[in-house]
């Protein structure tokens, strides 16, 4: 079966990168459009009138809906401003006090599709009510499972206190699905908002209806998968210096519903204060690694997870070939990796290259980045 | 005596027409020869008794349904059965009496008429030595031509009948805020086809824990219960409701109006009281400094004097309750403010803290309407204090309401739900109130959250107390009945004293802690909270415009449009004011000078009582989204709010009968305007007909010129209101009309004598007149206060042309009140300075005898035997009243006509719901939106 899967990303994947990608709009209530992107291995959905939610991603090859498209509603009074709405869904950024019923209403700047990717650009007078200008540029590149989002915040007046927050909403199955978190050990506080302490380094693998689970990042994105077995996950991961500065101030969670299976993914930037004039570029990705299960890492656009002494690579986009360097305390090993495509996974069996494969596994992907494996933590009830 | 054994010559010693003995004669030989002795009649239904059954006669024309067996039930709790004790129905000319009498307890219903509805007194008498668990109900099966289309349970939203059976069982609705109460039931329920329906239920504010409600499509039976456990040898009063309604209009609505006019005095409030009538000033004479004049212009009449207490539970703050342990840490910083002053409650000592609480109530109190927080309308109690003094209040026993909040009305303590009736808690709770009362010359008490919905089933449900009822847990009363015992209390502890109350509950003024703004909410708290508030006055404790959240992109706007979105929300505020009878407070007022503007003509339709039901026909090119009905048989008020960009027109049709509870009466409509109106109406059968113009975005009202009785089928009249403050005259011609025999009826207006006349000859309303074509009728109002006119005031030289102050106060040196309510002009003058409007801020008090009355003096008289504003022969001004609160009103109402010569527009400035950024982005600082004058 993966093998067939493996087979449906080669083909999509390689018919897009043959031909062009594509970026259609359609009306969907007064006053406001909806996009559609598709590169042949992901169709997704945005609307720019709300904050530019990203939903309905679509894996063509698996046929799966990764995010249910969002249902957008608009009500046009003769006296209420216009009011819109839509169930919590999609993938959007917010700002902390910022009521999660409101939006930022973008207009479309450009929208462009071609043989390298779709890209819609965006913009807004405000951040919501945050004195801001806001470029959003939203990208599906090319024979890719990931999309890209680049923001350019620029200040029209001083800002003080400006806490930029991802809130994403996906579904990768039935049920609630389960939130992994790369947490850092023993930091009880951030932003104001109370954490889950745990006292090593880890990825939280959280399905616990009724827990709160606030962590300090131990690297810059959290991922879901499904909690029953099923494969695929995906991933938001913060982009650029912006990265760091998650890990050392900000904090991530998964809120969830007490009845339905609602499971967020959200990511809160430390405070900022702007300057007049101040622009602050911020980039983040949703990746999309089908044909694993958990994850450990994320180098560049590839994943990386562990299962026992098997070290699993998938990758969001067509890697070239190259080398994966493995090193643990006593030692290192070269292996080399074909190149991948979406949906594709590289194993590797840890027995044939480590001693005793008991020992910390780092390494270094090829394009010189670096990562570590984690373990799992389960969060204490 | 059972009525199937009666004897038929009975009917011979009731006085019937010959027509009538016919009928009646027939209709026995229509129903098994079974006979009808008396009956009660409605204008909409009838009781009647046949053989031993009881049955609804409907006496609406047209309507879905034309009888109704009426069925008593009673089921024990105990034994889980229904008592078959055979039911004895006894016939009196107005009455029809239910007995059922079992071994050990007599269950006596007395139907009569109330209004429009049948209103059942039950007497329940428990002859036994145990406890009764009851649940006596009613059963109305109806011949519906067809299943009705619509169930009504007696929350604010109606169901569909389908093929299930419908049902509500208790009285407890969906949860109210974080406190845990829950939304209470209209106590009625009905079934409705689409021109008419039943409805079955009690008298509302009933001591009533549950109730419950029950409609069966298969057998078309509305069914209607309530439960109380009855002590031995208790003899338990209730009551029941039952009626027929026209669903034309409304059909809950409908029911609730049938209540509203059958029950008028559980919805009644003294008119007279200073503090009710007007807005409330939202914390703002409370936490801040009060200012008088913005309090007088903003008319604030009484402000919700939130947590002056230490700790909940001790509202006396006794002194060996005062040290104790704050559970939580000092970190949470709610201060308590009087009039400006932070009070840190941490720190504070008992004395400086009682000491400063006396002082500000004792001067402001009184003036400003400090409505006394009560602790939550008693239903909140620290945790350790409760623990320690009242266990045998403590209510944390119902599975579905929460009972302990860590951050509730202090937020330095834990606080647990108490119940305050009947236990050592309310006993100290009442006795602190009036002590209070007393000692900071309390006008009223604030009742937070004073909802019902949580069931109480402490010890204290062993005494003989009001809604007992049971349940599988045992027995229990609802919180709802202690919270009304308290707002009773209130009422005795002195005259005018003031419930304020933030609930379904009894009260005196009610909050509505909603916004209009927010669309959702009010959707799911109306109709029912409005039902519930009646024609009591009500106000809204909201956010204000809550503009940043409603236009989360405002900084993509222009001035222009800012300008634009403004107005719509200010007219969006303003209609749902009239349509729900509710006043704004002043963060609404800022910068939109029309919401003020709005203030007499919300305040007076206030006054004569919201309509739950208003019987009135558009013609479809009329864009009416919003719109209410006041008042009841010849005081009748309509708003029209046309939301559209265009002006809309057509024909409005009053179904008079409706109005007026089918008396005859048919009313004659003007359009209220300031200075008058004039408008042409026909009456055709049971409507009224008028065209209406309805501007964009404007409020449109219309008010009676007057009833007229046994009107013929067709009636052209044309009315006109001429106006001014001393003298209001509305004339309705007969412009064609068969010559008939009627009698006509005129409004009361407040503050005003009435002389009808029919051609210029004064007649006694409701006397029988011969009226045709070309009669005129004449209603003339005179003020009892004004003796002049607008233009005498607004003339008056209360300033020169430089704005200098050159009238000047006299008063009798002896005469304490007056030298008292001079000191108003004072504050008078010291805001026009203070505006720009005057240059000094003082005006000189005189009492040089030979200045009394002379020209440019306004003469204060506390001594006359009546109130009076009138002109000397000189060119001054009197101010006459008996006595300083007469005189202190009289001068009052002076100001707001001063007003109109020394008008104010307060600009936009930052208040909740409107931030300082984005005035400052839109460049409205100390800016306002035009004054529109719309009623002028």
């Amino acid at each position: 079966m993966k093998k067939i899967t493996t087979l449906l990303f080669a083909l999509c994947g390689g018919a897009v990168l043959a031909a062009e990608c594509t970026l259609t709009g359609a009306n969907i209530a007064p006053g406001s459009d909806e996009y559609t992107f598709c590169n042949g291995i992901f169709s997704i959905k945005c609307i720019p009138d709300a904050s530019g939610v990203i939903s309905g991603i679509y894996s063509i090859p698996e046929k799966r809906q990764l995010m249910d498209p969002v249902q957008y509603r608009v009500i046009v009074d003769d006296l209420l401003p216009r009011r819109s709405g839509m169930a919590p869904n999609g993938t959007r950024e917010l700002a902390r006090r910022v009521k999660v019923e409101n939006f930022t209403n973008y207009r479309v700047k450009s929208a462009v599709a071609d043989s390298k990717g779709a890209m819609l650009e965006l913009y807004s007078r405000a951040f919501y009510s945050r004195d801001i200008a806001t470029t959003k540029k939203i990208t599906l590149p090319a024979g890719a499972s990931k999309i890209t989002v680049a923001l350019e915040m620029r200040a029209h007046s001083t800002v003080e206190n400006f806490s930029f927050w991802i809130n994403s909403i996906a579904n990768m199955d039935e049920g609630l699905d389960t939130a992994l978190m790369p947490l850092q050990k023993n930091v009880a506080k951030r932003c104001n908002s109370g954490l889950y302490v745990s006292d090593k380094d880890g990825i939280c693998v959280d399905n616990v209806r009724n827990l709160a689970v606030n962590c300090a990042p131990l690297k810059p994105w959290m991922a879901r998968v499904s909690s029953r077995g099923r494969s695929g996950v995906m991933a938001v991961v913060v982009r650029g210096k912006d990265a760091a500065e998650l890990i050392n101030g900000g904090f991530i969670f998964g809120w969830k519903h007490s009845i339905r299976d609602l499971h967020t993914n959200e990511i809160i930037m430390p405070e900022k204060n702007m300057k007049k004039g101040e622009v602050w570029n911020f980039e983040y990705e949703m990746l999309y690694f089908a044909g694993l299960k958990s994850l450990r890492s994320i180098a560049g656009d590839f994943g990386i997870d562990r299962q026992g002494d098997t070290l699993l690579i998938a990758s969001a986009t067509t890697s070239v070939p190259g080398t994966v360097k493995l090193k643990w305390a006593t030692g290192s090993a070269g292996v080399k990796i074909p190149g991948l495509i979406p949906g594709e996974v590289f194993k590797i069996d840890l027995k044939k290259v480590m001693p005793d494969t008991s020992a910390e596994l780092t390494g270094i992907m090829p394009g010189n980045i670096a990562f570590d494996l984690p373990e799992l933590i389960s969060p204490r009830k | 005596m059972e009525a199937g054994s009666a004897p038929l010559e009975k009917l011979e010693g009731i006085k019937m027409s010959k027509s009538l003995r016919t009928k009646v004669f027939a209709l026995c030989a229509g129903i098994l020869l079974l006979p009808v002795y008396g009956a009660v009649t409605t204008p909409s239904v009838k009781l009647q008794a046949v053989g031993n059954k009881m049955e609804l006669v409907s006496q609406l024309p047209g309507g879905d349904w034309q009888k109704a067996e009426l069925k008593m039930e009673l089921f024990d709790g105990k034994s889980g059965k229904f008592l078959s004790d055979r039911a004895q129905i006894t016939d009196m000319p107005d009455k029809v009496i239910v007995q059922i009498s079992g071994k050990d307890y007599t269950y006596v219903t007395e139907f009569s008429a109330r209004n429009e509805l049948i209103y059942g007194k039950a007497v329940f008498t428990n002859n036994s030595k145990e406890e009764k668990w009851i649940e006596p109900g009613l059963r109305a099966k109806a011949d519906f031509s067809k299943t009705p289309e619509i169930f009504w349970d007696g929350f604010g939203k109606t169901r569909k009948i389908g093929k299930t059976p419908l049902e509500r069982k208790s009285i407890k609705g969906v949860t109210l805020e974080h406190i845990g109460s829950k939304e209470l039931p209209f106590p009625a329920a009905g079934a409705f086809g689409k021109k008419s329906g039943i409805h079955l239920g009690h008298v509302i504010f009933d001591p009533v824990s549950y109730s419950a409600a029950f409609y069966d499509p298969g057998t078309n039976e509305l069914r209607f219960t309530q439960r109380y456990a009855v002590h031995p040898g208790e003899t338990l009063n209730f009551t029941w409701v039952a009626g027929n309604v026209s669903s034309l209009y409304e059909n809950a609505g409908a029911v609730v109006q049938q209540h509203y006019d059958a029950f008028p005095e559980k919805w009644a409030v003294d008119q007279e009281n200073p503090f009710i009538w007007t807005n409330h000033a939202h914390y703002s004479n409370w936490k801040m400094c009060p200012d008088p004049e913005l309090t007088r212009r903003l008319k604030m009449g009484c402000d919700w004097a939130y947590t002056p207490y230490k700790r909940a539970g001790d509202i006396l703050c006794r002194e060996e309750l005062w040290d104790y342990k704050m559970r939580n840490p000092p970190v949470i910083k709610k201060w308590l403010r009087f009039s400006g002053q932070r009070v840190p409650m941490y720190e504070i000592s008992r004395d400086d803290f009682l000491e400063m609480r006396r002082k500000e109530y004792r001067k402001y109190a009184q003036r400003y309407g400090l409505m006394f927080y009560a602790n939550c309308a008693g239903t909140w109690c620290e945790l350790d204090l409760a623990k320690k003094y009242y266990p045998d209040a403590i209510s944390d026993q119902d599975p579905i309401a929460n009972h302990l909040l860590k951050k509730w009305s202090t937020w330095h303590d834990w606080e647990i739900r108490v119940f305050s009736m009947g236990t050592s808690f309310g006993e100290t709770f009442k006795s602190d109130m009036k002590t209070l009362t007393e000692e900071l010359d309390l006008p009223g008490f604030a009742f937070d959250c004073a909802n019902g919905g949580v069931s109480y089933y402490g010890p204290a449900v062993k005494k003989k107390l009001p809604g007992r009822a049971w349940d599988e847990k045992g027995v229990f009363i609802d919180q709802s009945i202690a919270v009304n015992d308290l707002v009773d209390f209130i009422h005795t502890i002195r005259p005018g004293m003031v419930a304020f109350c933030n609930g379904q509950i009894k009260g005196d003024l009610l909050m509505f802690e909603r916004d209009f703004v927010r669309v959702d909410e009010l959707a799911k708290m109306m109709p029912l909270y409005k039902w519930y508030i009646g024609g009591r006055p009500s106000v809204v404790h909201g956010g204000g415009y809550r503009f940043q959240e409603l236009i989360a992109n405002w900084r993509n706007l222009s001035q222009d449009e800012f300008k634009e979105v403004m107005t719509k929300l200010s007219v969006y505020e303003i209609f749902n004011q009239f349509k729900y009878g509710m006043a704004l407070t002043f963060p609404i007022h800022f910068g939109v000078p029309d919401t003020v503007y709005i203030f007499p003509e919300l305040f007076e339709l206030r006054r004569a009582g919201w309509r739950a039901n208003m019987p009135v026909k558009l013609e479809k090119s009329l864009y009416a989204p919003y719109k209410a009905a006041y008042g009841r048989n010849e005081n009748i008020f309509l708003f029209f709010g046309n939301s559209g960009t265009e002006k809309s027109t057509g024909q409005v049709s009053v179904d008079n009968d409706q109005f007026t509870s089918y008396s005859g009466d048919r009313l004659v409509f003007v359009k209220k305007m300031r200075r008058g109106n004039t408008l042409a109406n026909r009456i055709r059968g049971k409507f009224t007909n008028f065209r209406a113009i309805l501007p964009s975005r404007v409020p449109v009202l219309y008010e009676t010129a007057c009833a007229i009785n046994n009107a013929p089928e067709k009636m052209d009249l044309l009315a006109r209101s001429s106006k001014d403050i001393d003298r209001e005259i509305y004339t309705v011609e007969i412009k064609k009309s068969p010559e008939f025999t009627g009698s006509l009826k005129i409004r009361a207006i407040r503050g005003f004598d009435a002389v009808l006349k029919l051609n210029g000859k004064e007649i006694r309303p409701g006397s029988a007149q011969k009226l045709k074509a070309g009669d005129i009728i004449t209603a003339e109002y005179k003020s009892r206060l004004f003796a002049l006119k607008q233009k005498d005031i607004t003339n008056f030289p209360f300033v020169d042309g430089k704005k200098n102050v050159s009238c000047k106060v006299w008063f009798d040196p002896m005469d304490k009140a007056a030298a008292k309510v001079a000191e108003r002009f004072n504050e008078y003058f010291k805001f026009l300075k203070d505006k720009k409007l005057a240059r000094q801020s003082k005006v000189a008090f005189v009492s040089d005898p030979a200045l009394r009355g002379a020209a440019g003096v306004i003469t204060l008289d506390s001594r006359a035997a009546k109130e009076n504003i009138s002109l000397t022969p000189a060119g001054g001004m009197l101010v006459a009243a008996n006595g300083e609160k007469a005189l202190d009103n009289a001068v009052d109402k002076l100001f707001d006509r001063m007003d109109v010569r020394f008008p104010y527009i307060f600009p936009f400035k930052s208040v909740p719901g409107m931030q300082q950024d984005v005035l400052k982005f839109f460049k409205m600082e100390n800016k306002h939106l035009p004054l529109r004058k719309f009623f002028d």
